[in-house]
């Protein structure tokens, strides 16, 4: 058992992931795949609501996603991170480069 | 999945002569889910504050998913002992030691990590999780043994953190 879900809808000209769950070593690649899919060619929101725990393999996949999305002009925001999420976004020392916003309803039009 | 069972101890309590010494202790068992077992452990200390648990979901979790992704945990699995005193939390993770661990102190004592750094080849962060738990706690040490590996993580307390 992984614990990991990841739910995709379309909010404006946005890509949803909503991600429920541990990001972890065993659980990043359903993540990972996801986001590279979309990361670069829409804009993309990426919802840590519900991530219960996240470890560097999750950080360093949406830091790529971040990459990508930069490099093609696409916009990435991070939807609301959970406690967890948020301390683990800090702790990298460098949380300015996970754009943030609060609830999907503030992604930019 | 089955929590693993902290037993918790007061040491104030059992005739240890240090007085606001908590301690609680379990074993992960070897397997995939050893990180979210370690996370269940967590949640079912009640001396740790909201906070402290936190910290250490994020610092804990760095660290038994890189003994299960790089080392080999031995059969005995990962043990676990928190001490909480008035001033501090310390986290300690012990396993069956691994020559990749000591590999790795080894690396970190000839070269200070320089901090987090992309390869964009293999499109992957190098240093991250060490950057993450250096600056989550107040001191970190790796320690490789003969017998036993040994991770000591410190966090200092907050007011609220709780006796």
């Amino acid at each position: 058992m992984t614990g990991i879900s990841i739910e995709n809808t379309e909010r404006g000209k946005y890509v949803v992931l909503t991600v429920n769950g541990p990001i972890n070593s065993y659980t990043f690649n359903e993540l990972q795949e996801k986001a590279m899919k979309y990361a670069g060619k829409t804009d993309l929101a990426i919802d840590l609501a519900g991530v219960s725990s996240m470890t560097s393999a999750g950080i360093g996949v949406i830091l790529a996603a971040i990459e990508d999305a930069e490099a093609a002009g696409k916009r990435i925001f991070v939807v609301s991170p959970s406690e967890v999420a948020r301390l683990a976004i800090e702790s990298t020392g460098f949380a300015e480069r996970f754009p943030t916003v609060a609830s999907v309803k503030e992604l930019p039009a | 999945m089955n929590r693993p069972k902290a037993r918790i101890r007061s040491a104030s309590n059992s005739g240890n002569p240090v007085r606001g010494l908590l301690k609680a202790r379990c074993t992960v068992p070897r397997s995939p889910d050893a990180v979210m077992r370690f996370e269940a452990f967590v949640q079912s200390v009640d001396f740790l504050s909201e906070r402290e648990r936190s910290l250490l979901v994020v610092a804990g979790d760095e660290v038994v998913d890189n003994l299960l992704t790089h080392g080999e945990i031995g059969r005995k699995g990962i043990s676990v002992l928190l001490r909480k005193r008035p001033d501090s939390l310390t986290l300690g993770l012990f396993v069956q030691s691994h020559y990749a661990f000591a590999q790795f102190t080894a690396c970190l004592d000839e070269t200070p990590p320089l901090g987090p750094r992309y390869n964009p080849d293999l499109r992957r962060w190098h240093g991250l999780g060490l950057t993450m738990c250096r600056n989550l706690t107040s001191s970190i040490s790796y320690r490789a043994g003969e017998k036993l590996d040994r991770v000591f993580m410190t966090f200092l307390s907050q007011p609220g953190d709780g006796p």
